[in-house]
């Protein structure tokens, strides 16, 4: 999908002796949102964002070394040799030896010679690659303007790590207008190097607007235009952040100090073998530790980090480096939730600065990205059948507050907590909404410009659910379908139910799954004897015999309550 | 050349061309006559006359023989062999009497034509090589055939015959026979000529045709013959690695017959050679293909050894018919051959082996007669007699085949000389030139010569030096060789032609029109050479010359630029040598324009005639200067320097200019902008906000500039002030700065020091820290909560946080100064405990 990206202005920052005036240009095809105010802690703003930039520049995907130098190598050295193959004297070989030493001698001074030109030719293809890489490559953020707060969100280069920055209105000491909505903003590496010059000594005028600072460029205007293939997978990226901040997580509340440790050790150690995962061992009552592999040093959390869980567990994530990101807000950090779904699953890290609220949502490992990796955390969540009708009512309803729990978006739409529940949830697939882990509630978030429509409603609503769509919804249908469902065990538990029962795949087989789920029917725990299960757990989503016992269940349940 | 009758009282005639003694270029004929071998009846001689006329006399006398009964020796017996039943034998005697070329064998081969025989193709080919007109009609009916044997016999005898009409037509069922893309591609260019893209568009087509319709479309494309197609399929077949493959071997064989029909080497040179070399291993094939005989599919190996051989022999045979019956086509051919061969052609030796043992060609036309070799006719590898025996060659000693081919011919030596990339074979041709024809480079081609620079032979080189030197006259240079030197694709030579140029300076630094030439030439260094040399002979030019190249000049400069930088040296010149001449042309307006929306070049040679005007300083204005010193071009800017320079009083009242230059993108601007604020302007003008300002920058050398001031003004500058304002900083160099400062300067009490709390937590709570600034940190700290209660409760906070940091150098350190505070005030909350 390609989609425009047209800025009339251009995002920039001008510091004056005296004031600072940010302009965040929006993408003039979308929603006229703004926002006009007075900030009062710019640095706090500062911090989030450089950390936002970090987020979104960064790659941690492996990218093999180049050796085309090393085969330009080996092939002179072949030329060489079949090319002093004929000459057999000695004095051949010695006024070779002597020319090829001249040569050196004179290609090191021509290399002396040329070093300005190479310097600044580096120079150039460094810009060009800056440039044209900001320009094609780079996703600008998404920004929202909420009734409470602003927010930022974006990816990273390597699309395994969404970040958010939420900028409560207490940030601003004065407000003087906004309208709510979601855009683009123009973000760019002059921009955020122009962020790092905000202080809190200057008055800092913040504004989001379409015409950004309207600051010409000389000799022409400053309309700038970029058009990015926006890969179908980013916004799926989208939905599968929301769908793994709605499992149910492991919460720990750390101190800025532990998140320090935890960077300082990455910053010290490269592991060159593997097992590379963070192992968090959380024991009831006890302080949660982080034991880094391979080398088994552990970091200690503080006071705030005791686990209440029930039983112990212990957890492996992966792709740890991607924390590093998170150093520059760690001394302005108040607080920080660590958010855990699971061994290899996402990880959510929520740091409180005060004003501000940064979101770090990692996936399972950098190369499990959550735009086009094998993740399916959707599959996770089970929802009812909503009409479009009932879609367009929790629409409108979410368009009027702006934000809500579902409990209370229920109350305005009259549709019963499960039902606004589940269209909150389609609404949050085709992009019409998102999830704060941060306050608890859903928000507006209109990814596309174009507005919601019935039309759009319908679509989304006779689309099958994740769940049912993916081959292994498609697959636990057919096993449920042929009766291959029989639960051995079910007992309700405080969060939901207990299950185990035996499956009968599709090869045949019959399979033992067991399942925790809460009452709305998203899984929470989950395992299986068949060997995807076995080899993946749940990191690329749940299998097919787990879906199918959820079926089960499901249908269960409809059954007692008729 | 010998002629024979079967009656008469002289039956046998040899003809012998001889040399005339001390004139290199003018020969004669001596006429011998036999009754029969050794029984000499007369001896006449004809000449002396140029070497050119040669074949026009041996005609003539040919044809006078022939009028007295002689025919060329053997043509009666081919003649008689032509009726044999024996189809092999009927075809080799059409061959050999193609060959002989006495025209006598026209009609006997037409009459045999007719019968179709088996041997039709060779027939044709035969009347090709004849070149009798009367052969055209046959031609053309077998240039229309099916059957690619004939079709080709008939396509290339009629290329031979010169019949333009039936070689359209040729061409047009060609073209019709290519596949549809092909087809469609080749309409597309222009084959007139051969371009780079248009081959590189080809070769695109080519790459996406069936396999099996690749190397069909090739020999299609070769019967065309246009020089464009000529060239592409010489290029696919010098590097499709999969030649001999079933699909594609019979239309190379196809290509190489009709090489050998056309004479052309080159194509001829680079067949040979892939065969010569996909023949080192084994390389068959077992495919089904299509009989071209009876037309039925069979299981074939393809490229098989005995082909192998069949096909590098064969390619022999036409070089020894050549020597014999065509001389002079011999010695360009067997040239173009050896000068394909590449070093990486060669082998490690094996055995008795030397690198070259298995490149059956290269040793039969260059290594026959070395006695140190041995050649085994089985294997077809050559190989060293003792290669324990270290003899060297005599310088005389001649091991080619056919040295006298190559002494009367010796005109492809230069070919060798420029193309030929091994070794061996430089030194063969330099050896021929050296000893036998020293006056043979002064008949080389510019582009020859050129070749023979950039020779893998240092004494070639030396060789193609010593000829340029002397052909090279300073004074009335070779124009036409400087401009092939200039226009050559290497570096290298148009690294000489540029050192030629600078020698031959004052012949064309006087010229405009050649000065153009070459100060606007697409090559920088040749351009930037030659406006140096402009500017170098410009100070003794005549003042009428040098108006006249600058309004020239300014007339270049003020066109749009046809590719980006071919003006520069223009620009250059104006800058640097007529900027006297394009000031008194040039009004205030003009030269703006040229900045304002000239070319880059315009804008360099109109930013240096700024500078020397500072009337344009009040014309400009402030913010319009401002922008110039900011330009992308630095010419530009440094005229903004310029006539900043010559406004100092209006910069010391008001040095906000000057700050806004200090954050410019441009180094220079910067530092003209540091170097005025150090002197003549006084940064502390702008008070706190200003100092503060040069360090919140993101440039290091502005910060650094910044801390100098801070440090120069430190006195005159609110210290409380400033330190909160550094403390901001997100820069760890600032950050260190500030801590220095905050050591040495930071007020007494307790609000100082609450107000930097942050500071200090940011400095201790960084993931990669300065070792040196935490422990100032943690020892002021320390030494400040010491003081007081109140700052002990600042420090016990901050150090208590640090304390639980893993560095374990501070730790202590910071456990230390936390305890100590403890003792000193117990009542202060910290993380540590006293216990009694």
């Amino acid at each position: 999908m390609i989609v425009e990206f047209k800025y009339a202005g251009q995002s920039g920052i001008v510091s004056g002796l005296r004031e600072t005036r940010v302009g965040f240009a929006t993408n003039a095809a979308r929603d006229p949102a703004f926002f006009r105010g007075t900030m009062r802690s710019p640095t706090l703003f500062r911090e989030a964002m450089a950390s936002l930039y970090s987020v979104v520049v960064s790659d941690y995907k492996y990218h093999p070394r180049d050796r085309l130098a090393f085969k330009a190598w080996l092939d002179e050295q072949d030329r060489k040799f079949l090319a002093n193959l004929g000459n057999r004297t000695e004095q051949a070989k010695v006024r070779i030896a002597a020319l090829e030493a001249r040569r050196e001698v004179l290609d090191q001074q021509r290399i002396n010679r040329l070093k300005p030109f190479y310097r600044s030719r580096a120079e150039y293809f460094e810009w060009v690659y800056t440039h044209q890489y900001e320009l094609n490559y780079l996703l600008d953020p998404v920004i929202t303007v909420h009734p409470d707060e602003l927010s930022f969100e974006a990816f990273s280069r390597d699309e395994s790590s969404y970040a958010r920055v939420g900028m409560k209105y207490d940030l601003f000491e004065k407000i003087d207008e906004f309208a709510c909505g979601t855009t683009n903003i123009d973000f760019s590496a002059a921009l955020h190097g122009e962020l790092s010059r905000m202080r809190s000594y200057r008055r800092t005028r913040f504004d989001i607007d379409p015409t950004g600072l309207s600051m010409a460029a000389e000799g022409g205007s400053s309309h700038k235009e970029k058009k990015i293939d926006l890969p179908e997978s980013w916004v799926k990226g989208f939905l599968q952040v929301q769908s793994s901040m709605t499992l149910g997580l492991t919460r720990l509340r750390i101190e800025p100090v532990d998140l320090y440790n935890l960077c300082r050790f990455l910053k010290r150690h490269k592991a060159r073998t593997s097992p590379r995962a963070m192992r968090w061992e959380l024991v009831p009552g006890k302080r949660a530790r982080v034991v880094f592999e391979p080398w088994e040093e552990a970091v200690e959390m503080g006071a705030s980090a005791v686990f209440d869980g029930p039983k112990p567990l212990t957890i492996r994530t992966w792709g740890r480096d991607r924390l590093s990101t998170l150093a520059r807000i760690i001394p302005i950090a108040q607080r920080i939730d660590v958010f855990l779904a699971g061994t290899g699953l996402p990880t959510v890290w929520l740091a409180d600065l005060g004003e501000i609220t940064f979101t770090l949502a990692l996936s399972g490992w950098t190369d499990n990205d959550w735009t086009s990796g094998a993740g399916r955390f959707d599959l996770l969540s089970r929802r009812m059948d909503a009409s479009p009708l009932e879609l367009t009512t929790t629409w409108d309803a979410l368009k009027l507050t702006r934000r809500g729990t579902d409990v209370g978006l229920s109350q305005v739409t009259g549709l019963g907590v499960e039902k606004t529940r589940s269209a909150l949830s389609y609404l949050c697939q085709v992009g019409r909404a998102m999830y704060d882990l941060g306050g608890g509630v859903y928000r507006q978030r209109e990814l596309f410009p174009e507005p919601f429509t019935v039309k759009e409603a319908i679509a989304a609503v006779v689309a099958p659910a994740p769940s049912e769509a993916s081959p292994a919804g498609q697959r636990a249908q057919t096993i449920f379908g042929s009766n291959g469902v029989l639960i051995t065990a079910r007992r309700p538990v405080s969060n939901g139910y207990k299950l185990s029962g035996s499956v009968k795949g599709v090869d045949g087989y019959r399979y033992r799954p067991m399942l925790g789920v809460d009452a709305a029917g998203r899984i929470l725990e989950a395992t299986c004897t068949c060997a995807w299960s076995q080899k993946h757990g749940l990191t690329q989503g749940p299998c097919e015999h787990v879906l199918a016992l959820r079926l089960g269940h499901m249908h269960r349940l409809e059954a007692e309550g008729s | 050349m010998r002629m024979f009758r079967p009656t008469g009282p002289e039956r046998l005639v040899a003809i012998a061309v001889e040399p005339v003694a001390g004139s290199a270029d003018r020969i004669s004929l001596r006429v011998q006559r036999f009754f029969k071998r050794g029984a000499l009846t007369g001896t006449e001689a004809y000449g002396p006359f140029a070497l050119d006329e040669l074949e026009d006399r041996l005609a003539d006398l040919s044809d006078d023989l022939a009028s007295a009964g002689f025919t060329r020796a053997g043509v009666r017996a081919m003649l008689d062999r032509i009726n044999s039943p024996s189809a092999r034998r009927r075809a080799l005697s059409a061959l050999r009497l193609g060959w002989i070329g006495d025209r006598t064998a026209v009609d006997p081969l037409i009459d045999r034509a007719t019968l179709e025989g088996t041997e039709l193709s060779c027939v044709v080919e035969a009347l090709g090589r004849l070149g009798d007109s009367t052969a055209v009609p046959l031609a053309r009916v077998e240039a229309a055939r099916k059957l690619l044997s004939r079709r080709r016999a008939g396509a290339e005898a009629l290329r031979a015959l010169g019949d333009a009409e039936g070689m359209a037509e040729v061409s047009q069922r060609a073209v019709d026979r290519l596949p549809q893309a092909m087809r469609d591609g080749w309409k597309a260019v222009d084959a007139s000529a051969v371009d780079e893209d248009a081959l590189t568009d080809l070769e695109a087509v080519f790459a996406h045709l069936d396999v099996k319709e690749q190397f069909l479309a090739l020999d299609t494309l070769y019967e065309i013959g246009a020089p464009l197609a000529v060239a592409f399929v010489r290029r696919v077949l010098a590097t499709h690695a999969d030649l001999h493959r079933p699909h594609r071997w019979r239309y190379t064989k196809s290509i190489l017959r009709r090489a050998t029909l056309r004479d052309d080497g080159e194509t001829f040179a680079v067949v040979t050679r892939r065969v010569e070399l996909l023949s080192r291993k084994p390389s068959a094939t077992m495919a089904v293909v299509k009989s071209g005989l009876d037309g039925q599919s069979r299981q074939t190996r393809v490229f098989s050894t005995p082909t192998q051989r069949h096909v590098r022999k064969a390619a022999w045979r036409y070089l020894e018919r050549l020597a014999r019956y065509r001389p002079a086509r011999y010695t360009e051919v067997a040239a173009a051959v050896l000068a394909a061969y590449r070093p990486e052609d060669r082998e490690l030796p094996k055995g008795n082996g030397d690198e070259w043992s298995r490149v059956y060609l290269y040793n039969r036309i260059l290594r026959r007669f070395d006695g140190r070799l041995f050649f085994n006719p089985k294997t077809l590898r050559t190989s060293v007699v003792n290669p324990k025996a270290k003899a060297a060659l005599l310088p005389t000693a001649r091991t080619e085949s056919f040295p006298l081919v190559w002494d009367a011919y010796p005109r492809p030596l230069l070919t060798l000389l420029a193309e030929a990339k091994v070794v061996e074979v430089q030194q063969f041709a330099l050896r021929a030139v050296t000893a036998r024809h020293p006056e043979l480079p002064r008949l080389a081609t510019a582009r020859q010569l050129v070749g023979m620079l950039t020779a893998v032979f240092p004494d070639t080189v030396t060789l193609a030096l010593s000829e340029l030197d002397r052909r090279f006259n300073p004074l009335a240079p070779d124009w036409a060789l400087l401009e092939v030197m200039m226009a050559d694709e290497r570096a290298v030579i148009r690294e000489h032609a540029v050192a030629l140029l600078t020698r031959c300076a004052d012949a064309w630094t006087t010229d405009i029109e050649r000065l153009v030439g070459f100060v606007g030439s697409p090559d920088a260094l040749l351009r930037s050479t030659a406006a140096s040399l402009v500017l170098a002979a410009l100070p003794t030019a005549d003042p009428w010359f040098r108006r006249e190249l600058a309004e020239r000049v300014l007339a270049i400069l003020q066109a749009p630029e046809t590719s980006e930088g071919i003006n520069d040296g223009f620009a250059r010149v104006a800058r640097d040598g007529l900027a006297e001449e394009l000031n008194a042309i040039l009004g205030l307006d003009e030269i703006l324009a040229m900045i304002d929306r000239g070319s880059t070049a315009a804008k360099v040679a109109g930013g240096a005639l700024l500078g020397s005007r500072p009337e344009a300083v009040d014309l400009l204005g402030t913010d319009r200067i401002l922008a110039m010193a900011m330009s992308d071009i630095a010419a530009v800017r440094q005229s903004a320097h310029a006539l900043l320079g010559s406004a100092l009083a209006r910069l010391r009242s008001d040095p906000s200019v000057l700050f806004a230059l200090t954050d410019c993108e441009w180094k220079d601007t910067r530092a003209f902008a540091f170097e005025l604020l150090r002197g003549p302007v006084d940064v502390a003008a702008l008070g706190l906000d200003g100092i503060v300002g040069l360090c919140d920058s993101n440039r290091t050398d502005v910060q650094e500039f910044g801390r100098e001031m801070a440090l120069k003004h430190f006195d005159a500058l609110d210290s409380a002030a400033l330190l909160q304002r550094l403390a901001e900083h997100p820069s760890p160099v600032i950050r260190r700065f500030a801590v220095d400062l905050a050591v040495a300067h930071l007020k007494e009490g307790f609000v100082a020091l609450s107000g930097l709390e942050a500071f200090f937590r940011r400095a201790l709570l960084d993931v990669m820290p300065d070792r040196r600034e935490k422990v100032l940190v943690v020892d002021f700290l320390r030494e400040r909560g010491l003081r007081d209660e109140r700052q002990a409760e600042v420090a016990s906070r901050v150090l208590g946080e640090f304390v639980r940091t893993r560095g374990k150098g501070d730790f202590e350190r910071a456990l230390d100064a936390l305890v100590r505070l403890k003792l000193q005030y117990p009542q202060v909350d910290s993380v540590v405990g006293v216990s009694a």
